[in-house]
């Protein structure tokens, strides 16, 4: 099954995997409250996350430049919040695109190809 | 691609009719292997850098002192098939830059010389050329 972002398959031109990020409480070091006190505090739940890894391929640079605008186009500020669904169709509810990163130049061999981190984000934490 | 007692093999001003082997070996650089999320085994693969290696094996006979060095950059050229017989005949021209050449004396048998070549194309394609050769060239 194709994932997709807002109804929108933005990464489905090459593979890529469903990272989940860490769940529980954020904490925060008392001495940020007061610089006398040690230990750490329980502020409230951490913020859910999801990262997509993986490789955009296309036939031609200008091919895979367009998949880039694509993607672009749902990194907005304030960031686009909506379903995130993985290649096996479990979706991740009121996800908000934060980030897409290139993690290297354009690869170009039988393909033109790109390696990437994107982040998505459920503020407040998964519950 | 491998010739065996290729006729003539030319580089620059070095004519060797002496060629007892030529291998043109492409060796990987960089290789991407990816999977995905749907089950264990890979879903995309592709070579984004590759090299491209030519060994030229002389059979040295007499004395030879007429060697190109090392860094010298130029054309490669040879043929496939014989000048009077194969229509299909292609000459084989490579761009390319000597790395090394090394001698060896097998008992019993004439000395060899194998010099080796990286492949290199200013426009990042295919260094390995090709096209027919006219009869008798």
């Amino acid at each position: 099954m194709p994932s997709s972002f807002n109804s929108t398959e933005l990464f489905n031109s090459g593979p890529h995997r469903f990272h989940l990020g860490p769940c529980g409480e954020q904490l925060i070091e008392q001495t940020a409250l007061d610089p006398t006190t040690p230990g750490r505090q329980a502020i409230g739940p951490l913020d859910g996350s999801v990262t997509v890894r993986g490789r955009l391929v296309a036939a031609t640079d200008a091919d895979l430049w367009s998949i880039l605008e694509s993607i672009q186009d749902q990194l907005t500020d304030p960031p686009t919040t909506a379903d995130l669904i993985d290649s096996n169709a479990h979706t991740f509810s009121d996800m908000s695109f934060i980030s897409f990163t290139p993690l290297a130049p354009f690869e170009r061999g039988r393909t033109v190809s790109v390696p990437y981190e994107a982040i998505f984000t459920h503020f407040g934490g998964w519950k | 691609m491998l010739l065996l007692s290729p006729e003539i093999v030319r580089f620059e001003s070095h004519a060797w009719d002496d060629v007892a082997a030529l291998a043109v070996d492409r060796i990987p650089k960089r290789i991407v292997e990816e999977h995905s999320d749907l089950g264990p085994f890979a879903t995309f693969a592709d070579v984004p850098e590759q090299s491209v290696h030519i060994r030229v094996k002389r059979r040295i006979t007499a004395d030879d002192t007429d060697a190109p060095s090392l860094g010298d950059s130029g054309q490669l050229v040879f043929y496939t098939g014989r000048p009077t017989s194969d229509l299909a005949r292609q000459r084989i021209t490579i761009t390319c830059t000597l790395i090394s050449i090394r001698s060896e004396f097998p008992s019993g048998k004439p000395a060899t010389r194998t010099l080796t070549f990286i492949a290199t194309n200013a426009a990042g394609s295919d260094p390995v050329s090709s096209a027919p050769a006219p009869l008798n060239e």
